[in-house]
């Protein structure tokens, strides 16, 4: 899958800081709607990680053949939504999570990042909240749980909150 | 009981970045709320039922549309987050920066900030909040003419729409207008005055009693509706300003510079100072925000116990 070329927004726009959400895609026809219509759901109660995530990258699982257990793309999110999996999936209205209220986010076109992270020995991967910055220098999904960088606490408490936001936007 | 409150949220690394980050690229209103609901979230697992909600909630109109069209296109999550609200039984309150203030001299900003006060009460409106949930604003102007500032301040107030006039509370600053001023604007318009201990303590230029200067204030809310007041104390550390290469420049605090955490003492002695008026609740204006919040608390069980069942 080619990453849609039609935004100017690239990766390198991307602050480090950027906070991102992995989310799992567990069906091809998902991450292909996250290509071509660009939205995504999230069950409202069922993730637990925070969701204000300003991008959303893709943990794809073993029904992506050769593109099995690892991130390869991410996309920006817009503005989110609330509605019933059967308004989001109208094909699907048996389906045993109709009823249900889902996150529907909007989202930019997806990117794909320059080196897939895999996940060498961990299989069952659930949401995970990181940063652009560690999704680029990990070498595997279990290194995205590290701490990020510790922040310089003396600065912040010396010079107020303030400098820790210019840190946090000014790189 | 005081119900205690926070402008900013600290103790969640995770909330603090998202936050910074969505406010500097403008997200979109409904990723805002979809923070506060986490914000929310955090607050109420802490006990903490009274938030200043950031003033930027709504993206700049050149960003992202007028007021009105950005609520309408985020109505979904607003009715969450409504709902939210009522179950966590949360106080809200907003406090734009100084610039907005209704009593600048120059038109144009006037204008401007007429509009942002709009916008805020719309956005309050449809949050659901309750009558407590003001906006306070300085008096606002420069220069040595008080009196035109205040006239400025009554005569646009009339222009504001009902609603937005429902909303606007009156701060007395610790430079320029005191007390006395913020009573007088109330007397104009109506609008409650927000007391601000540590306002009070940097200019009092009448020399009033701090009991019954906080009663005064506190008179000037609508029966059934809790007051808002501001605490913080006087920040008496060195600032450390970053520099590009080396150490960092040492400047000493300015006056009226909040503190990181709150003196408990002078917190135990406001308390004491307040017995027998009007139940009102109290935004802590700490530069820790939470963290400060739950450190109070703590100080309060160790060095006032008698004030604990006082203060939520």
């Amino acid at each position: 899958m080619d990453p849609d070329r039609s935004s100017n927004l690239s990766l390198d726009d991307i602050p480090a800081d950027a906070p991102v959400l992995v989310c799992v895609v567990t069906r091809p026809a998902d991450l292909e709607r996250v290509r071509a219509e660009r939205w995504y759901r999230i069950p409202v109660g069922r993730a637990r990680a925070p969701l204000t995530a300003s991008y959303l990258a893709f943990y794809q699982t073993a029904a992506f053949g050769a593109e099995r257990w690892a991130v390869r793309y991410l996309a920006a999110v817009r503005a989110v939504d609330l509605a019933y999996r059967y308004e989001l999936l109208p094909d699907e209205p048996h389906h045993p999570r109709a009823g249900l209220r889902y996150y529907r986010f909007s989202l930019g076109p997806l990117l794909r990042l320059p080196v897939a992270l895999p996940s060498r020995r961990l299989r069952r991967v659930t949401f995970i909240p990181t940063t652009f910055g560690q999704l680029l220098t990990a070498n595997d999904i279990v290194d995205l749980w590290q701490s990020p960088v510790a922040t310089p606490w003396s600065d912040v408490w010396g010079a107020g909150v303030r400098a820790r936001w210019r840190a946090s936007v000014e790189g | 009981m005081i119900i205690l409150g926070v402008s900013k949220i600290l103790g969640c690394d995770r909330l603090f970045q998202a936050g910074m980050h969505q406010s500097a690229t403008h997200a979109h209103l409904s990723l805002r709320l979809l923070w506060a609901l986490e914000a929310l979230r955090y607050l109420c697992e802490r006990r903490i039922h009274f938030y200043r909600l950031p003033d930027d909630l709504l993206a700049p109109e050149e960003a992202g549309g007028s007021a009105a069209d950005q609520i309408a296109s985020a109505a979904a999550i607003i009715a969450e987050v409504r709902s939210r609200i009522h179950a966590m039984a949360i106080r809200l309150s907003l406090h734009p920066s100084p610039g907005v203030s209704p009593g600048i001299a120059d038109e144009t900003a006037a204008a401007r900030a007429l509009s942002f006060i709009e916008s805020l009460a719309m956005l309050l409106d449809a949050l659901g909040a309750g009558r407590e949930s003001v906006i306070a604003l300085h008096i606002g102007g420069a220069g040595s003419d008080g009196a035109a500032a205040i006239e400025r301040f009554a005569v646009r107030f009339e222009r504001l729409s009902p609603a937005a006039q429902r909303r606007v509370a009156v701060e007395h600053d610790g430079e320029r207008f005191g007390l006395l001023a913020a009573l007088r604007l109330h007397q104009y318009t109506g609008a409650p005055v927000v007391f601000d201990a540590l306002h009070f303590q940097l200019h009092n230029p009448e020399r009033i009693g701090l009991s019954e200067a906080l009663g005064l204030a506190l008179a000037t809310w609508a029966p059934g509706v809790r007051p808002e007041v501001h605490f913080s104390t006087q920040r008496t550390e060195a600032h450390l300003k970053p520099t590009a290469r080396g150490a960092p420049q040492v400047l000493a605090p300015r006056p009226g510079q909040h503190s990181d955490f709150i003196n408990p003492f002078e917190f135990a002695a406001f308390l004491a100072a307040a017995r027998g008026l009007p139940p009102f609740d109290v935004m802590l204006e700490a530069k820790a925000g939470d963290l400060a919040l739950l450190r109070l608390r703590d100080d309060l069980r160790r060095y006032a116990p008698e004030c604990v069942g006082w203060v939520g």
